[in-house]
């Protein structure tokens, strides 16, 4: 694997020592104490005293105490953090040594250590109980924290878990702070491109704090790489021979030290001083790397505020553009590896980058990276990261053609998968946390967004010769495995099918988003959590750019819309029942035209159920052994005061179909998916997504194996609780209704059973916002009467609005709750009321319905620290929103509005939208849904 | 500073963990050289000067915490080297297997550089299972010298070492030469600089 930090550790520090500092003339610095006394790494502990004091120790600023860390490599390769603080006024200095990276944690650790060992004899006993609660703690998970008092309980050491998927951000984190104010932007550059040539690379510093921070923070900008080779932040004098060492090293010199190195011995190396901002290099490294990323990188980097994860991210960018597509190259057989074609992988990009790549294959950073990447899915494993949702979202803008294939062999092989979740669950976090955060900082600017929309409406055309093309490539993709449908029909499926609905999403998501491409960003974050194709979100902010082309958009689109729609009408009039029957056993090849509607159907189904298991695992139906325990009656789902009960729930995956214009151009997609495996929706227990859903819905009781560290968001599971509730419940129907089974929404299904006739209803729906995973809502309240029709209707746009800004999509995965956050502050977070970021065990009913009073209150506190956190949680409950919207459906009926059923043209609904005419949209949603009743 | 040797050769020693690299690196070394990193930092290297052919050789052999872990070594590992010492275990045939992917590797990626593929633990037959003459079949192929060595023994370690510095050597005047006969000497280095340096 790819990382050199250690997972499963057991304890949050290895060892505490205490070293002397040298005494002139000629004794060596040594430990005078030690925690655990039985730590017995002899080789370990004879280094440490050398790193602790590397280099004769110049304090410049005698009141001044040091912080620094040195990182020692085990035999495994696997790295030991030492961190080190100096305190001038006494002799000796404390380290801490952790495989934990935790720079900031450990710091304070020290401190705290430090004052204990400063206050005497009465400190020890104290120093070493302390030492002996934190060492003894468990260690916090990903996102969580610890707390250990001390001080006979008066204070408190605290220690949070940074998530260590999240980009290095500044300021909070320690080390590419110090990086950032030391080293210019364009000397990053270089040594970034000196690392992606690894090289050997030195830093000098005469601060022992900037040189190890240097080191480390270049190790973390090349994320998602890691440095594979010698790596020591701080060298200590006596190690200095090992600057000659001819293989690629990243080591951090103090100046003192690499004045005496003879520098021919040494041959070619990058010296970067970090106290100057002067690099030497013999190479021309920058200058080989593909001039456009570098372009792209050097603006990003120009332009990019010094606050935030803006310089990781810049990095991380030019790394996508340089590496993101390898995913095109997954060579995937059924039952065998996915393997990696580096030909492929060269070849599928643009050829002015060809050189650097074909060299890049050369690099065992990138060896190791795609080493771990297919090991990953070859486990089964989902990952997910801030790497592959920039890949998502660039592959977006370049359509990589494979990447439909990578889909489904991803969750081909992830149907194998069960453990993942866990993994994939903590990782998906920091990823989600950072885009809701930057979406959330973004303003809103309609115009822009309009512009967006507009672009994205252009993507949405190049038609119908794109049209047959995609079809027959899907159809040659199915032939080539077609029965492997016992093993993993519903989720390969799922990737093709769902594509649209993404796809229509960004349209409106962008509405209220300054900037296009966050959410982009953002919604393809949703796809990549759920495995799904990427279909060019993030094309927005490309087509932002050049929004002249797309004058009018509903004019150019409608010459496809109405042929395509056309044909679903009538293909699913006509097809609905015979669907029924035979759909399983149709064997009408792909392309017959008069298979369309069922596969289209199909599709439909496949996608709802996607959408579903994507957004919140508890929809599967066939998931829910939990499920079960509060099955609720499909009856009551409908009725309309239930403010998010299943049946609202329930249309939100069914609303994609609706708007078929914008679809249509998709539905090839809808093909890939071979007749053959149509058997797609078969309860199957080991569907990873399943165990998923049922192991973590909490249900309206205690959620089920509540874990330490992160939590379920609470709102999503429990919102939707009923709905796979029912679901589960009727899940006895499926069989005999494999067409209404699809829809993941149990809901549904049982609503089928009842009136077969809302089949049809559904591609009538023409609902553009329901599908907007912007359009959030507050959280479903389980106990309805706070979120009446009357709250809907009379909600202020201001709600309405709030609501649609801030609010995320999807979450297959819950987020970590920071232990910190006060939950008591309704006011400041109306939109997400406290319990919906409470941890797993709350009762799902105790979820609080907006509070209507606290409306006013939105503008004020909307932009409050809590509300990141909260905002991440409310992350997962997209479905929340659509079941918003649906409410308002519902409601509607009963307050005389229209009952007819309406077809509403999308369009009209962005033109709205983009205009910033809320009511109107809220009009139009409950037109829409009032044909449900 | 007067040098205190004609030729500066660095190589590398590569395989499995548990082979016994650093067993041969220590029956190789000087004793001026004591103490080992390679379980702190991740890196270790020994020193030895020794003549050949009238010159005076130092050698410095390099070696990696943690190989095992990839499953191919890239050139920009052996970059900066002279030559590469590949080290297998005959009773374990595993380590084999990966030399053998390794050295593949560099065949395909890194041709110019100097190696040499040594099979250790050469002194227990009946747990030998990397039989000589699949090795040799294997060396002959990819056109390098095999040495059977234990360095327990002692057996066949300085005569390993001997060749793979008389290889680089060789290589080192051929390249002079080469260049001479071409007059292309880069007189930008120093020609006892890096001259057998793979793939750059």
């Amino acid at each position: 694997m790819g990382s050199r930090i250690r997972e499963n550790v057991t304890h949050l520090f290895q060892c505490f020592c205490e070293v002397v500092q040298p005494q002139p003339p000629d004794k060596e610095p040594w430990i005078i104490q030690k925690f655990p006394e039985l730590y017995k790494d002899e080789e370990i502990l004879k280094s440490v005293p050398k790193f602790a004091y590397p280099c004769e120790f110049v304090n410049t600023d005698n009141t001044v105490i040091q912080h620094y860390s040195f990182v020692l490599t085990n035999i495994d390769s696997k790295w030991t953090f030492g961190f080190c603080r100096h305190d001038p006024k006494t002799e000796t200095a404390l380290v801490l040594l952790s495989y934990l990276p935790w720079h900031k944690s450990f710091y304070k650790l020290l401190d705290i250590i430090g004052e204990m060992v400063i206050s005497s004899k009465s400190g020890a006993e104290q120093l070493w109980t302390f030492l002996d609660a934190v060492y003894n703690s468990i260690v916090p998970e990903q996102g969580g924290s610890l707390q250990v008092p001390y001080n006979h309980g008066l204070s408190n050491f605290i220690c949070h878990a940074p998530n260590q998927l999240l980009l290095p951000s500044i300021p909070e984190n320690h080390n590419l702070n110090e990086y950032y104010s030391a080293v210019g932007c364009m000397n990053m550059m270089v040594i970034f491109a000196s690392m992606l040539y690894e090289r050997r690379i030195v830093f000098i510093s005469t601060r022992l704090h900037k040189l190890s921070a240097c080191v480390q923070a270049a190790n973390a900008i090349i994320y998602p790489m890691n440095w594979q080779h010698i790596f020591i932040p701080v060298l200590p004098h006596s190690l200095i021979d090992y600057l000659l060492a001819p293989m690629p090293f990243l080591i951090g010199v103090p100046t003192s030290t690499f004045k005496k190195v003879r520098r021919s011995d040494m041959g070619e190396v990058v010296v970067l001083d970090a106290d100057a901002d002067v690099l030497e290099t013999p190479f021309n490294d920058l200058e080989s790397i593909p001039v456009d990323v570098v372009n792209s990188l050097k603006r990003e980097l120009r332009n990019q505020v010094s606050v935030g994860d803006g310089v990781s991210r810049a990095f991380l960018r030019a790394l996508v553009q340089l590496i993101g597509g390898y995913r095109d190259a997954l060579k995937f057989h059924q039952g065998e590896r996915i393997t990696f074609n580096s030909d492929a992988f060269v070849e599928s990009r643009p050829t002015s980058m060809q050189p650097f790549l074909r060299k890049m294959l050369q690099l065992q950073i990138f060896q190791q990276f795609i080493e771990e990447r297919l090991d990953m899915l070859n486990a089964g494993l989902g990952f997910s990261d801030e790497f592959e949702i920039e890949a998502c979202n660039y592959s977006d803008k370049t359509s990589g053609k494979l990447r439909q294939q990578y889909k489904e062999w991803l969750s081909t092989v992830k149907k194998e998968g069960s453990a993942f979740f866990k993994s994939v669950k903590s990782k998906a976090n920091p990823a989600m946390k950072s885009a809701v955060k930057s979406v959330k900082d973004r303003g809103k600017d309609v115009r822009t967004a309009y512009k967006g929309i507009r672009s994205k409406f252009r993507e949405l055309q190049p038609p119908s010769k794109e049209y047959s093309g995609n079809t027959e490539k899907a159809v040659s993709i199915s032939k080539d495995r077609p029965n492997s449908a016992p093993n993993s029909p519903p989720q390969r499926r799922r990737p093709a099918t769902l594509a649209p609905f993404i796809k229509l999403s960004p349209t409106s998501a962008v509405t209220y988003r300054k900037d296009p491409t966050l959410s982009g960003r953002k919604l393809s974050m949703q796809e990549q959590r759920s495995h799904y194709s990427t279909l060019s979100p993030g094309e927005a902010s490309c087509g932002s750019a050049s929004p002249p082309e797309c004058g009018t958009p509903g004019l150019k689109l409608s010459p496809i819309d109405t042929d395509l729609m056309g044909d679903l009408h009538d293909v699913i009039f006509q097809k609905c029942s015979s669907l029924m029957d035979d759909q399983r056993e149709d064997p009408v090849p792909p392309v017959d035209r008069t298979l369309k509607p069922v596969r289209s159907y199909e599709s439909f189904g496949s996608r709802s159920f996607a959408t579903a298991g994507a957004s919140t695992p508890s929809f599967l139906p066939q998931s829910s052994p939990a499920g079960a325990a509060y099955v609720v009656p499909p009856h009551l789902a409908r009725s309309g005061d239930h403010a998010y009960s299943p049946s609202v729930t329930f249309q939100a995956p069914f609303s994609p179909f609706t708007p078929p214009k914008l679809e249509f151009q998709q539905l090839p997609l809808a093909y890939s998916t071979p007749k053959v495996e149509s058997n797609a929706f078969t309860p199957s227990p080991d569907d990873p997504f399943t165990s998923f859903a049922g192991g973590r819905r909490p249900g309206p009781g205690p959620g089920p194996g509540p874990g330490p560290g992160p939590v379920v968001p609470l709102s999503s599971s429990s919102s939707f609780a009923p709905g796979s509730g029912s679901g589960s419940g009727s899940a006895s129907t499926m069989p005999t209704m494999p067409i209404a089974a699809p829809p993941a929404r149990p809901s549904r299904a049982s609503k089928v059973a009842q009136s077969p006739n809302d089949l049809i209803r559904l591609d009538s729906t023409p609902s553009f916002e329901e599908f907007d995973p912007l359009v959030s809502t507050n959280p479903p309240a389980a106990s309805s009467s706070n979120f009446g029709p009357t709250n809907i209707n009379n909600s202020n746009n201001n709600i309405m609005h709030k609501l649609k800004e801030t609010s995320l999509s999807n979450p297959l995965y819950p987020y970590y709750t920071p232990q910190g956050y006060n939950s008591t502050q309704g006011n400041t977070s109306f939109l997400y009321p406290n319990n919906v970021i409470m941890p797993v065990g709350r009762n799902a009913a105790a979820v609080p319905a907006i509070q209507p009073s606290s409306s006013s209150n939105i503008n004020q506190h909307s932009r409050n620290e809590a509300q990141d956190s909260q905002l991440l949680r409310e992350y997962g409950i997209e479905f929340k929103s659509w079941g918003h919207n649906g409410t308002g459906g519902q409601t509607l009926p009963s307050n005389g509005a229209l009952v007819k059923p309406v077809v509403t043209d999308p369009f009209e609904d962005v033109e709205r939208l983009a205009n910033g005419t809320q009511q109107h949209q809220l009009n139009t949603n409950q037109r829409m849904w009032t044909k449900f009743d | 500073m007067v040098q205190e040797y004609d030729h500066l050769f660095k190589l590398l020693i590569i395989g499995d963990s548990g082979v016994g690299k650093s067993s041969l690196l220590l029956r190789f070394a000087d004793n001026t050289f004591s103490g080992s990193y390679i379980t702190t930092i991740g890196v270790d290297f020994k020193i030895r000067t020794i003549d050949i052919e009238g010159e005076k050789v130092k050698l410095q052999i390099w070696d990696t915490a943690g190989q095992e872990r990839f499953r191919t070594i890239t050139s920009t590992y052996y970059r900066g080297t002279h030559g590469v010492i590949v080290v297998y275990d005959v009773t374990n045939g595993d380590s084999f297997a990966n030399v053998k992917r390794w050295l593949h590797e560099i065949e395909q990626n890194c041709e110019v550089v100097n190696r040499i593929l040594v099979g250790n633990k050469n002194d227990a037959p009946d747990r030998k299972v990397v039989l000589t003459e699949d090795a040799q079949r294997f060396a002959d192929q990819m056109n390098i010298q095999l040495f059977e060595t234990s360095a327990k023994d002692n057996i066949n370690v300085e005569e390993m070492f001997m060749a793979i510095t008389k290889q680089v050597l060789r290589a080192k005047q051929e390249t002079k030469e080469k260049q001479a006969d071409q007059g292309t000497v880069n007189i930008r280095k120093p020609p006892s600089k890096k001259k057998n340096k793979c793939c750059q």
